[in-house]
């Protein structure tokens, strides 16, 4: 439930992991995500695509907002050191979400592949408000018990 | 019913140009890992697929009945520069329309594409053609590509999938 933290501003977001580009200026949101609603399509047999409702909370507890995803899921999921042959048999799932966050200030809408416990890395595409024309990243920071802390780097291209 | 094979192949083409990539038409790297956006300046990668074309290939069923209607699939494979390097994977999630809109004959479809590369993702989302060339936009990126801008161009098929070339801005 503890929110990983709400929005420090970082000069110049250096702890960035990994090479690329740095977001000068840019700000730093913890959340925590905790999924209150699933609905499957179709909403019975077996599903392949979810729409997800969450509730977003910073460190200490404090609602921040809301979440909203759809996934949408294959029978099973690529790795680059697959052999195309194999590639067919099918292992677990590919799952791509498009994930909006209602926060007070605005919305920020993130999407890209969502990995096994729902870890994940993927691009920030655009925001609302004070996210207007926002480019950054979300990632998955930790998860337990279902819930996730995330982290978005967000600053205005 | 499910997308024809020209549908499928379609979007595997896609990837396929993003791996054939990284060719470089105007800068330094002939590999996707040495480009990026966060290199000054408009960089142009050409990338192929590489693998099976469908083996990837995923339909999406909307409904609980064995054999329902799909209305989306999933497609993923390798990518590959122009050297035949492996420079990645790509992951393609498409939306089908449900007849197909004069004069096209094929069933057009809304898709996003996920290119994973060493350095960071590109994001791009738009409509899938039937003619090539057929251009979407880049949306976002992660790492290198961060906040990467852009288009994505099908310029051709392959023995091997679709040839695309990158166009970063």
């Amino acid at each position: 439930m503890a929110l990983l933290g709400a929005a420090l501003l970082l000069a110049a977001c250096g702890s960035d992991s990994g090479a690329g580009r740095t977001l000068a200026g840019g700000q730093t949101i913890g959340l925590h995500v905790r999924q209150v609603g699933v609905t499957t399509i179709p909403h019975r047999g077996p599903a392949n695509a979810w729409v997800i409702g969450s509730t977003l909370t910073d460190a200490r507890g404090a609602r921040m907002g809301v979440g909203h995803a759809y996934c949408v899921a294959s029978a099973r999921r690529l790795h680059p050191s697959d052999d195309p042959v194999d590639l067919a048999k099918g292992h677990t799932p590919l799952r791509i979400c498009i994930e909006s966050f209602e926060l007070r200030d605005g919305e920020i809408t993130a999407q890209g592949e969502v990995l096994l416990g729902g870890t994940r890395t993927m691009p920030v595409v655009g925001g609302t408000g004070a996210y207007l024309g926002a480019i950054g990243e979300l990632r998955t920071v930790a998860t337990r018990r279902g819930d996730q802390e995330i982290v978005i780097r967000v600053a205005k291209r | 019913m499910w997308p024809s094979a020209d549908v499928s192949l379609r979007a595997t083409a896609w990837l396929a140009v993003l791996a054939l990539g990284l060719c470089v038409i105007g800068c330094g790297g002939g590999s996707a890992s040495k480009a990026g956006v966060g290199r000054s300046g408009e960089q142009t990668l050409k990338l192929f697929e590489y693998g099976d074309c469908c083996g990837g290939f995923q339909p999406v069923p909307f409904g609980g009945a064995p054999g329902a209607p799909g209305i989306a699939y999933l497609q993923d494979n390798g990518l590959i520069d122009a050297n035949g390097k492996k420079v990645g994977r790509f992951y393609t999630s498409c939306t089908l329309e449900p007849v197909p809109v004069a004069p096209r004959t094929n069933p057009g479809s809304l898709c996003a594409y996920y290119f994973i590369l060493r350095d960071g993702q590109i994001v791009a989302e738009g409509a899938a053609s039937d003619q090539i060339p057929w251009t979407v936009p880049i949306i976002g990126g992660t790492g290198a590509y961060l906040g990467a801008r852009g288009s994505i161009t099908t310029v051709g098929i392959t023995r091997i999938g679709y040839s695309l070339v990158v166009h970063l801005r």
